[in-house]
């Protein structure tokens, strides 16, 4: 992603049943941008982002693999980035996942046993130290990309650089903001990280609700964002 | 203190139909306080089953009690004594109370009257909320005495979520402040009270219930 051009990303649902047909349908053409793979998304089960990764990494595309905190335990997590990675996924995208009592699924029991920044702690340990969370080592060889979230729409602008610090205290890649519907406040909200070291080199691609999104010239002009990245899925 | 809501009266019918004569014990601490097992809803319990039996056939026999604290077993002396003359144990105690006297009389069912749910502390009348799942390793020194484990449906220890709506409310329980919106604005008003920028490694769960259950050693010092 050490690239100057502008990075489109396409949120995938992977379908609700078995189908790879249907995951592939209406797809952009490999190389029309970065797709990036839900994971059982709205709380409800769906064709595993890994698996949905796999078909698409057959198919000519260079998938970033979302991987919900909501739904896996540490264990589960890091055996999903091995076998994502055998696979050849290269970008991960870490998120908490929506409470399931959001979604149809509201009696299941939820698991939130690593938040987001944990995770990428983790996940950083594999590649660079080649352990696992408990300090066992990895053999061969673990090259990948993290990614996070941003919220630039909610809470205090004080509190942002804080947040945005841990991540790059565990080598967070790229960052993805939430969808963005107020671009004066992401305009604040990128100044008020802006003083954190280390910001400038990050990617960060702006969040859309839509494929039918688009972002003012001016912030697209700014140099200080990578791409967007369109939340509504394609599929 | 451990907060339960009262099953309701139609449940406890069904749950009390087989057995004509019936114990109702009450726990006269935190379920007194919360509204959920003490005297005043074990005489409602016991006179909504008795509404309920009229007109069926066979005796019908009711005893209340009100036991201080159902998960000791020396304040259920009491109870063991009475508890042979009658058919079942109708407890409005917490689920650990329950335990205890079902340890105690092995002969009848010990049945539940209330739905244990959590560890909490008053909201204002009435009202509870819960506080504490029992983690077994407390940083409340670290996060300013709010704890991001149990008022954080996610449990996120470095970051909020991003869920919250427009006016700072939980995405999961739109009725409460997003925890991360409350401690961001309570840091600073209490010396060394916690950092919202200490990168928070992965929780040790074993001390937790997900580590298998838990009991106190016979020994502190052990």
């Amino acid at each position: 992603m050490g690239t100057r051009t502008w990075i489109e990303m396409y949120e995938v649902h992977p379908p609700r049943n078995a189908s790879p047909e249907v995951l592939l349908r209406d797809l952009p053409p490999p190389g029309f941008g970065f797709l990036s793979i839900s994971d059982n998304p709205g709380a409800m089960p769906a064709m595993s982002a890994t698996a949905a990764a796999s078909h698409l990494i057959r198919n000519g595309y260079d998938p970033i693999l979302m991987i919900n905190c909501r739904d896996r335990n540490r264990i589960d997590i890091q055996s999903v980035v091995l076998g994502a990675v055998s696979l050849g996924v290269r970008f991960f995208l870490i998120q908490p996942g929506i409470h399931q009592t959001l979604g149809p699924m509201r009696e299941a029991k939820n698991v939130y046993d690593i938040d987001p920044i944990q995770t990428l702690k983790i996940l950083n340990d594999m590649r660079r130290k080649r352990v696992f969370s408990n300090y066992s080592r990895i053999s061969g060889t673990l090259d990948f990309f993290v990614g996070l979230f941003e919220h630039p729409m909610r809470g205090d602008l004080e509190m942002k650089p804080f947040f945005f610090r841990k991540k790059l205290w565990h080598e967070v890649d790229f960052i993805v903001t939430d969808p963005i519907i107020d671009f004066d406040r992401l305009t604040a909200w990128r100044s008020a990280i802006a003083g954190v070291e280390g910001s400038e080199r990050i990617p960060i691609f702006i969040g859309l609700p839509d494929v039918h999104g688009s972002v003012p010239e001016t912030i697209r002009q700014s140099g200080h964002y990578a791409g967007v990245y369109y939340t509504g899925s394609v599929t | 203190m451990i907060v339960g809501k009262p099953k309701s009266i139609e449940d406890i019918i069904e749950l009390t139909r087989p057995y004509p004569r019936l114990l109702i014990v009450g726990c006269g601490s935190c379920l007194t306080v919360c509204r959920t097992g003490g005297g005043r809803e074990v005489s409602i319990a016991a006179r909504a089953i008795s509404l309920a039996r009229q007109g069926m056939p066979g005796a019908f026999e009711t005893l209340e009690m009100i036991v201080q604290r159902q998960c000791e077993p020396e304040l259920c002396e009491d109870l063991l004594v009475v508890a042979s003359q009658y058919d079942a144990v109708l407890s409005f105690g917490c689920a650990a109370g329950m335990q205890s006297i079902a340890d105690m009389i092995r002969t009848i069912p010990i049945l539940p009257g209330v739905d244990t749910q959590f560890m909490g502390r008053i909201v204002d009348h009435d009202r509870f909320i819960e506080q504490c799942i029992g983690c077994g390793e407390c940083t409340l020194d670290r996060t300013d005495g709010i704890c991001l484990i149990t008022r954080c449906p996610k449990a996120q220890q470095n970051e909020p979520c991003g869920g919250s709506d427009s006016a700072d409310h939980c995405e999961v329980n739109p009725d409460i402040e997003c925890v991360w919106i409350t401690f961001s604005r309570r840091l600073g008003e209490r010396s060394g009270s916690g950092s919202i920028s200490e990168v928070v490694d992965p929780k040790d769960w074993s001390q937790s219930h997900a580590g298998g259950l838990r009991m106190t050693p016979a020994d502190p010092e052990s």
